[in-house]
C-alpha cells in the first residue's frame, strides 16, 4: 500500500470513529475548538484539523451531545469550551460499546488471515 | 495577539459571512455562528495560531460546512422563483400598455385629453400589476410569509413604476425616442431592473420578521 492509499485509508477508517473519539477526549477533560484539534493530533488521530473537528463539534452541540460554555480570562480573549452533556455520556457509553463489538469482530476475521491469507 | 493575527481573524470571519450571507442564513443565526467562529479563532491566535492557517484557504467551503452542520435554517427568500413567476405577467402586460399607446393616436384628430391618457394608463396598469400578484399568490402560496411579500408587491411596484417611468422617458428623450432595438432593450431593462428590485425589497420586508428569530439550538448557550 502506498503512503497516498494508507492515507485515503486512514481518513475512511477515521470518518466513522471521529465524533466517538472527540466525545472520548471531551469527556476527558473540556476544550475549545483548537486545543480539541491538538489533542486529536497529539493522539495520533491525524482528524483533518479544524476545518473537519470545528464543523463536527458544531454539529454535536446542535444535537445535544456537548455543551458550550463562555469563560471569560482577564488575561486573555474569552473562550467558548465545550464540555459532554449527560446525554453526551451515555451516547459516548454506547458507542463504545459498538466500538468494541466491531473491533473484536474485526480482529477475529483478521486473525484467520494473519500471514496475508496467502498460506 | 499582534495585529497581524487581528486581520486573519478579520478576514476569515468576514469570508465566512459572506458565504452564509450567499446561503440566505438568518441574520440571527449569522451573527451567532459568526461570533462563535471569532471567539474560536481569537482563543487559537492567543496560542499563536494564525486564523488562515488553522482554516485553509477554502474558508467558503469551510462556512458551508459550518452551517449545514449547524443545521441553521435559510431564509426561504426564493427570489428566482417570484422573478420568474412576477417578471413575465409584467412584461406581457408593459407590452400591452405600450400596444394600446399606438391605436388612439390615429386618426391625429382623435387625439385624446391628458386626463383620458392617464387614466386609461392606471387603469391598465391597476389590471397589469393585479394580474400579476394574483398569479404570484396562486402559484407560490405553498412559501412562507406570501400574504405579506403579496400584500408588499402591491405597495411597493407601483412606487417602483412610478419612479421608474419618468427615468425610461427621460432616457427615451434623450435619444429623440428612437425605436432601434439596443434603445428598446436598455428601457426594457431600466424598467425591469425597477420592478426586479421592488419585488427583492418587498420579500425581504415580508420575511423581515421571520428572519430575526434565531434557531433554538443556536441560541442556547451557558454564559
Amino acid at each position: 500500500m502506498t503512503p497516498v492509499e494508507g492515507g485515503e485509508r486512514h481518513t475512511q477508517l477515521l470518518r466513522g470513529a471521529l465524533d466517538m473519539c472527540m466525545l472520548a477526549l471531551l469527556a476527558k477533560e473540556p476544550a475549545h475548538g483548537y486545543e480539541l484539534v491538538r489533542r486529536l493530533d497529539e493522539a495520533g488521530l491525524d482528524a483533518g484539523g479544524y476545518g473537519t473537528v470545528y464543523p463536527l463539534l458544531t454539529r454535536m452541540r446542535r444535537l445535544g451531545l456537548v455543551e458550550d460554555e463562555t469563560q471569560e480570562s482577564p488575561s486573555g480573549p474569552r473562550r467558548k469550551v465545550y464540555k459532554v452533556t449527560p446525554a453526551g455520556h451515555h451516547r459516548l457509553g454506547a458507542w463504545r460499546q459498538q466500538w468494541q463489538r466491531f473491533v473484536t469482530t474485526v480482529d477475529a476475521t483478521l486473525a484467520d488471515t494473519s500471514g496475508g491469507g496467502l498460506e | 495577539m499582534n495585529e497581524s493575527q487581528q486581520w486573519s481573524i478579520d478576514q476569515t470571519v468576514r469570508s465566512a459571512e459572506r458565504q452564509w450571507r450567499r446561503q440566505h442564513v438568518r441574520p440571527a443565526d449569522l451573527a451567532r455562528l459568526s461570533r462563535d467562529l471569532r471567539d474560536d479563532l481569537t482563543a487559537a491566535a492567543d496560542e499563536g495560531v494564525a486564523a488562515a492557517d488553522l482554516v485553509g484557504p477554502d474558508v467558503r467551503g469551510f462556512a458551508r460546512r459550518l452551517a449545514d452542520e449547524a443545521g441553521v435554517e435559510r431564509v426561504p427568500y426564493a427570489y428566482d422563483r417570484l422573478l420568474l413567476t412576477a417578471l413575465p405577467g409584467l412584461a406581457f402586460a408593459y407590452a400591452l400598455l405600450y400596444g394600446y399607446i399606438a391605436g388612439p393616436t390615429a386618426p391625429p384628430s382623435d387625439e385624446p385629453s391628458l386626463a383620458a391618457v392617464i387614466a386609461t394608463y392606471a387603469v391598465l396598469a391597476a389590471l397589469v400589476l393585479a394580474t400579476s400578484l394574483v398569479t404570484v399568490w396562486f402559484r407560490l402560496r405553498h412559501l412562507p410569509a406570501m400574504p405579506h411579500t403579496v400584500l408588499a408587491m402591491a405597495l411597493l411596484l407601483p412606487l417602483a413604476g412610478a419612479l421608474a417611468t419618468p427615468v425610461t422617458v427621460a432616457f427615451a428623450a434623450t435619444v429623440n425616442y428612437s425605436n432601434a432595438l439596443p434603445v428598446l432593450a436598455i428601457e426594457c431593462a431600466l424598467m425591469g431592473a425597477a420592478l426586479a428590485g421592488a419585488i427583492v425589497l418587498a420579500r425581504r420586508w415580508a420575511l423581515r420578521g421571520w428572519a430575526s428569530i434565531p434557531a433554538p439550538h443556536l441560541s442556547a448557550t451557558q454564559a
